[in-house]
């Protein structure tokens, strides 16, 4: 199929869930029309039981729609070719239990029948830049944390060097330093070119990485849009300092206000929770992010681009 | 139309096999990567054997441990086979067991916990993760038949040396029975373990006295019958150039002679002893054989004729031919031609039937009938087909077996508890003939053939009451079917259901055609008799082959288990699946036991449930047909359905009997034949569906 810049197509695609008798239950997905362009990282937001989870499903063939079309890098959802080009971390991390690490990753890199060399190279490396320990890598999944298993399910999903990356849920289960390294290789990948499909409902998450997000609600599309754009509030407006004295700023204030502006007020701006939590982590441990190997940034995003 | 109903299983397992993969799954096909089909394989091995199915073996270690302590063997030998068949029974049932449970749990728990999400969504195709997965199983089943043929080995082999001092030590006891001291030495000779390649006759024929040239002969008294097969349709019996609405009439033509051998009082007169009055004129008038006119001879002898269906049906008794005494014999004692018309009735049944046989011998004891098997045309029997109005003579139908490579002529003892029977008697016994043809021979250096032999054995009652171990005493000859020379004899004695083993010189079975004529010499004894009843010796293997061979028989059976298992598991919940596989896996056997008995299954059991006098009422025909109906509908089931039996993996190797490969091809068609076809509409339904719940 001819590359039009679209990562993702859905042309009033539907999902009717049937009962036994083969008649219709719920209607999990009405009518979407959505596309998501190559490079971007799009969010897919909605309460539960939106449709979300039932969209990727439409996109991966693991269901078939009740009617309308699909397009994912130009191919139909049951094409190995768009499989070899895509990776997948759904919801949990759903995987063999009685492998250890690197024996996972291996089996999916079979999968896409890597060679024993370059599986030998890049099962090391992926299980370096999801901070995954020696000791960690020779245990069995079944006796991961649920970080752990998060992490090995992501590497398993960039086992092939994807075009495309479906992440469900991403960050949860993870804690803060975690939730943020994994903020961290999104805008890795993208910077690397690679198109993402987040879906989540960390509100805050999708926020911090995602270009377009669209709104799903009962299995219909509510909103769609860029993030700034959707959460931009145009009648008000802010003007940041740094090095004024109170006295200054109270000058600064009535100068405003006498340009006519209503409800001027000054305060000092406030990091979120989880900047200052992972700051009071690094300084306690006294490791850099990037030095160490054990998070998504710096170097480990380096060897992510490279590979 | 009967090549296709025939071949059905074949034919619809070849058009899923061609549809599913050619024309529905070719590009699944042209993208087969069988690296990846073995990644699968390896993650589902792996995956078991993690999760410690292979502690099932030690289990079923202790288990044939502890039986083969508690079993009572009659002899070293016996022990030796009843271990070898807790062995291999318990690795048959873990193997069985295990990988029904892992493969039909296998697919639908992947669904459940989710894990099939990461496989599918990886350029792998529904081919591929059935096919691997059925390989990754096949992988665990071959690892436990492993442990457990390592086991099987070990321990026959620990067992064997041991019972080696136990043969020495009832060696040594002078009480011991001759019978008994022989299959000893032979044990101690041969060894436990060995396995041998043995050659059999056909099912043995019972004779009056040995066949000579074209001519046979066959005791009165009951004791053997001459039954002749016929196979034709009904449109065989419109000769050409007759309308098909003629009326036909039917006669037996019937050539033999007798020999009346044996004077006996009128008292114990055969007619007598079943309570059938003789004409008061009889006597005078049945005994007027011209050679032998003695006055001691007993009546002229009568021949009982019945002709049965392919079922073994009774379609004519005596009684229908006239005369429930049978009909006598014309007096003389050269070859006479007797023609015995049919009623209407049985003429009608023969046509319907097609397949029939004719059974013909006599009650008359001391009595001998003669037939003449010419190698041309001629038959002794045939069947005359005459036009009622005119008398003229429409043609005749000869024997014919379904077989044209076989006789269509059979020479049968009556049937008794293990086979067909041989009365004992040390003058004028009847003769077994079992007919080696085209035998390999293992000559030893004494010019010698050996032989093994296992009969069963009844007694009358008087001789059950007495408390002795008196074996049975058989005398052996060899006999060159050619040039007619026989060996002196060799007797033997033999207990029954134990291993007698004996040999006879080779220099009359040079080409490897001969006959081996035996005779009861024991009054009061009855000797059963069946084809594996003698069997020669023509070489031996390696015990450790033989165990490989019903290993690879048994995982040819978990293949096919697996493969069941599988495809259940694709539509179905896992222990639904479970159970519908193990339905699949038996209802052929199942079916078999019921037996094809035409329409006579629903006769008998409309006779239960109405009596046995209502054949005329609706209510019992509809029974009856419905019955049949279904059986009809449950044969043809048991087409499409494997047949399990085919995986009989213990029973040579108990025996001591080398495998042929013959079997396990067979075994390999089965599990593949079925295998193949299951495995493709595993694919196809696993294809269509949608994996997350």
């Amino acid at each position: 199929m001819a590359d039009n810049g679209e990562a993702v197509r859905t042309n009033h695609l539907t999902k009717v869930y049937k009962d036994f008798w083969g008649r219709p239950k719920v209607t999990a997905l009405d009518d979407l029309n959505l596309t998501i362009h190559r490079g971007e990282v799009f969010g897919l937001l909605g309460p539960n039981g939106s449709g979300k989870s039932t969209t990727i499903k439409l996109l991966l063939n693991l269901i078939f729609p009740t009617s309308g079309d699909i397009s994912v890098l130009g191919y139909r959802p049951d094409s190995r070719l768009m499989k070899e080009k895509i990776g997948f971390l759904p919801e949990e991390s759903y995987l063999h239990r009685f492998l250890n690490g690197e024996e996972t990753l291996e089996f999916y890199g079979k999968m896409f029948r890597l060679d024993r060399r370059t599986l030998k190279r890049r099962v090391p490396e992926l299980l370096d830049i999801v901070g995954l320990d020696a000791k960690a890598r020779k245990r069995k999944l079944r006796e991961y944390s649920k970080g752990m298993a998060r992490r090995i399910g992501l590497a398993q999903a960039l086992i092939n060097n994807p075009e495309l990356i479906l992440l469900d849920e991403p960050t949860t289960g993870l804690d803060p330093l975690g939730t943020k390294e994994m903020k961290d290789l999104i805008l890795s990948l993208k910077q690397q070119g690679k198109t993402v499909l987040l879906c989540s409902h960390l509100l805050a998450d999708v926020q911090d990485v995602c270009d377009r997000i669209t709104i799903l609600f009962r299995g219909k599309m509510q909103t769609l849009g860029e993030v700034r754009d959707l959460l931009q509030v145009r009648d008000i407006a802010q003007i940041q300092a740094r090095g004024l004295t109170a006295a200054q700023l109270e000058e600064v204030r009535q100068f405003i206000a006498k340009m006519g502006a209503q409800d001027a007020t000054i305060t000092h701006p406030t990091t979120t929770l989880e900047d200052l939590f992972v700051r009071v982590v690094l300084q306690k441990t006294g490791e850099n992010i990037g030095a160490g190997g054990v998070g998504y940034a710096g170097a480990s995003g380096d060897n992510a681009a490279r590979s | 139309m009967e090549l296709f109903a025939d071949n059905i299983e074949y034919i619809l397992g070849g058009a899923i096999v061609v549809l599913g993969l050619l024309v529905i799954g070719l590009k699944d096909v042209l993208c087969f990567s069988f690296r990846r089909v073995w990644a699968i394989s390896g993650v589902v091995f792996a995956e078991s054997i993690r999760r410690r199915v292979l502690w099932v073996t030690p289990l079923a270690i202790i288990g044939v441990f502890i039986v083969a302590q508690l079993t009572k063997p009659f002899d070293e030998q016996d022990a030796i086979r009843q271990t070898l068949k807790f062995s291999i029974f318990a690795t048959g049932l873990i193997v069985t067991l295990t990988t029904i449970i892992l493969a039909a749990t296998n697919l639908p728990k992947e669904i459940e916990n989710r894990v099939i999400y990461t496989v599918v969504t990886k350029p792998t195709t529904r081919l591929e993760i059935i096919v691997g997965k059925v390989i990754g199983f096949a992988r665990v089943s071959a690892a436990i038949l492993l442990i457990m043929g390592l086991f099987t080995w070990g321990y026959l082999h620990v067992r064997a040396w041991s019972l080696q001092g136990s043969i020495k030590a009832g060696l040594a006891d002078a009480q011991l029975s001759q019978v008994h001291r022989n299959a000893l030495q032979h044990y101690r000779e041969a060894g436990l373990l060995r396995v041998n390649t043995y050659a059999w006759s056909g099912e043995p024929q019972i004779f009056s006295q040995p066949p000579e040239g074209d001519r046979r002969w066959i005791p009165g008294g009951d004791q053997a019958k001459a039954q002749f097969f016929f196979d034709y349709t009904s449109a065989d019996f419109t000769p050409p150039g007759v309308m098909p609405d003629t009326p036909i009439a039917m006669a037996l033509l019937v050539d033999l002679s007798y020999q009346q051998s044996r004077t006996i009082m009128p008292e114990v007169d055969p007619l007598s002893a079943y309570g059938i009055p003789l004409p008061s004129n009889a006597a005078a008038e049945e005994s007027t054989v011209p050679s032998t006119p003695t006055p001691l001879l007993p009546p002229r002898p009568r021949l009982q004729i019945n002709i049965i269906d392919s079922q073994h049906n009774p379609i004519a008794r005596p009684a229908d031919l006239g005369d429930a005494r049978g009909i006598m014999l014309p007096a003389t004692d050269q070859f006479a031609t007797m023609m015995i018309p049919l009623p209407p009735a049985i003429a009608g049944k023969l046509v319907t039937a097609g397949q029939f046989a004719v059974d013909v011998g006599t009650s008359a004891l001391g009595t001998q009938l003669s037939f003449r098997l010419p190698q041309d045309q001629y038959q002794p029997i045939s069947l005359r087909l005459i036009n009622p109005e005119t008398n003229q003579i429409l043609g005749d139908l000869v024997p014919r077996a379904p077989d044209p490579q076989t006789l269509p002529v059979r020479f049968i003892g009556e049937q008794g508890t293990f086979g067909q029977q041989l009365h004992g008697d040390p003058h004028n016994s009847a003769i077994a003939v079992f007919a080696f043809r085209n035998t390999d021979r293992a000559v030893s250096s004494d010019g010698k053939i050996n032989f093994e032999m296992n009969i069963g054995i009844e007694r009358t009652g008087a001789e059950q009451n007495v408390d002795s171990d008196d074996y049975t005493e058989l005398e052996i000859r060899l006999a060159d079917p050619a040039t007619g020379a026989t060996s002196p004899p060799n007797i033997i004695q033999a207990e029954s259901n134990r291993n007698v083993f004996f040999t006879m010189p080779a220099d009359l079975a040079q080409n490897g055609n001969f006959n081996l004529l035996v005779r009861n010499l024991t009054t009061g004894h009855w000797v059963g008799l069946q084809a594996r009843s003698v069997q020669l010796v023509t070489g031996n293997v390696l015990f450790s082959w033989n165990l490989f061979k019903s290993l690879l028989m048994l995982w040819l059976m978990s293949l096919l288990v697996i493969i069941i298992a599988m495809f259940c598991s694709t539509f179905l919940s896992w222990p639904i699946a479970i159970v519908l596989a193990v339905i699949i896996l038996l209802s052929n056997w199942g079916i078999q036991q019921l037996g094809d008995m035409g329409n006579e299954l629903g006769n008998q059991v409309a006779q239960q449930i109405f009596g046995g006098n209502q054949g005329q009422a609706p209510q019992f025909r509809v029974v009856s047909s419905s019955v049949n109906t279904l059986n009809k509908a449950l044969q043809a089931l048991a087409k499409v359905l494997p047949d399990i039996s085919q995986f009989s993996a213990g029973e040579q190797l108990q025996r001591g009997v080398n495998m042929p490969w013959r079997q396990l091809i067979d075994a390999a068609a089965v599990a593949f034949g079925f295998g193949i076809p299951l495995t493709v509409l595993a694919y196809l339904f696993l294809r269509n569906k949608e994996v997350a719940p």
